[in-house]
């Protein structure tokens, strides 16, 4: 079984890929540089070495200090599976976007734009893909502040309506 | 020439109101509008499915609001769902009513605290006559509220407050 930081770090020797433990014990991702990470997935996925031709999923995490994406990448040949982390903690928060060689990836992409602000540079498409395009703020961020109105409308909930009404 | 009998026409000439004729009629065959938001429009369906058959109250679902008279919001409404629902409701030709169906149309729901995107309550954008509760509710309940909201519009002094929206 191929070791996927040696791997990286032998095709592209400035990039310093790092694993990272999991909670679990067999659990490992592996942490790529933001740069330079279209150019590394695209080896993973066209490498007739590696070869990962399906993208399982896509997910953010909030860290705080930056925002964490994660990829989980699998080959069907050798059933493997491959988890990635790069982060955007560039002041403008940018990915580059993976939709060129998983087509699957684009809403994917667009929903991590939607929820957590990420942009990913080079989708075709990069906009809201749940909530409304002209809502304000990333809602699952950490430091997302809820705004009071949208449309007109109130978001939370008004006092009076946790009172119970007498129906006649 | 024979003389009508005795008793003839009794029991086939009744005396009413123009009104009551018409609660009747609009009771008796209110159109919802095909307008599923969530799992409730699971249990919705299969109210109006073969099993439970709204057809034999006269509730017959319309793909149009243009056609309906009653809006049945089954389901969790998100703001961005919210605009579309007010343009549907004013698209309804009078008279109309809405049915709330099951606790997220009703009050927001799960969502009711941290739900960043859903409505708490849809009687927030339009008028709602009937709340029915569950999450989601059975058929039953909502043949139920239809029931109510009937006797309602057969009997306007049966109908509660309406919420100033």
């Amino acid at each position: 079984m191929i070791d996927w930081r040696d791997w990286v770090e032998e095709k592209f020797p400035d990039s310093k890929p790092e694993w990272i433990q999991e909670a679990l014990e067999d659990e490992k991702s592996l942490l790529l540089p933001t740069e330079q990470f279209d150019t590394i997935v695209r080896a993973l996925r066209l490498d007739d070495q590696a070869r990962f031709d399906s993208l399982h999923c896509i997910a953010g995490v909030d860290r705080k200090q930056y925002i964490e994406v994660v990829y989980i990448l699998f080959a069907f040949s050798r059933n493997e599976r491959l988890k990635l982390k790069v982060r955007a903690n560039n002041e403008l928060q940018e990915i580059p976007s993976i939709t060129e060689l998983y087509p699957s990836a684009d809403w994917h992409e667009r929903e991590i734009y939607d929820m957590f602000g990420v942009y990913f540079r080079n989708h075709p498409d990069m906009r809201r893909i749940l909530m409304p395009d002209d809502w304000e703020g990333h809602p699952l961020r950490k430091d997302y502040v809820q705004p009071e109105f949208y449309n007109g409308w109130r978001i939370a909930a008004e006092e009076e309506h946790r009172t119970a009404r007498p129906v006649n | 020439m024979i003389p009508p009998n005795e008793g003839m026409y009794e029991n086939t000439i009744w005396i009413t109101s123009i009104d009551k004729i018409f609660r009747w009629a609009r009771a008796s065959s209110m159109w919802p509008q095909t307008f599923g938001l969530a799992c409730c429009a699971i249990e919705m369906m299969a109210a109006a499915a073969s099993r439970f058959d709204l057809d034999r109250f006269g509730v017959f679902m319309r793909p149009s609001p243009r056609q309906s008279d009653c809006m049945i919001v089954s389901g969790t409404v998100s703001f961005k769902m919210a605009s579309r629902l007010v343009r549907l409701y004013e698209q309804m030709p009078e008279p109309k009513w809405v049915i709330s169906m099951g606790s997220c149309a009703n009050s927001g729901g799960p969502y009711w605290q941290g739900g960043y995107h859903v409505v708490k309550g849809v009687d927030t954008l339009v008028p709602v006559d009937v709340y029915v509760p569950g999450c989601p509710p059975r058929p039953e309940a909502l043949i139920d509220g239809i029931l109510q909201l009937q006797g309602m519009i057969k009997d306007p002094s049966k109908r509660i407050q309406r919420r100033a929206s």
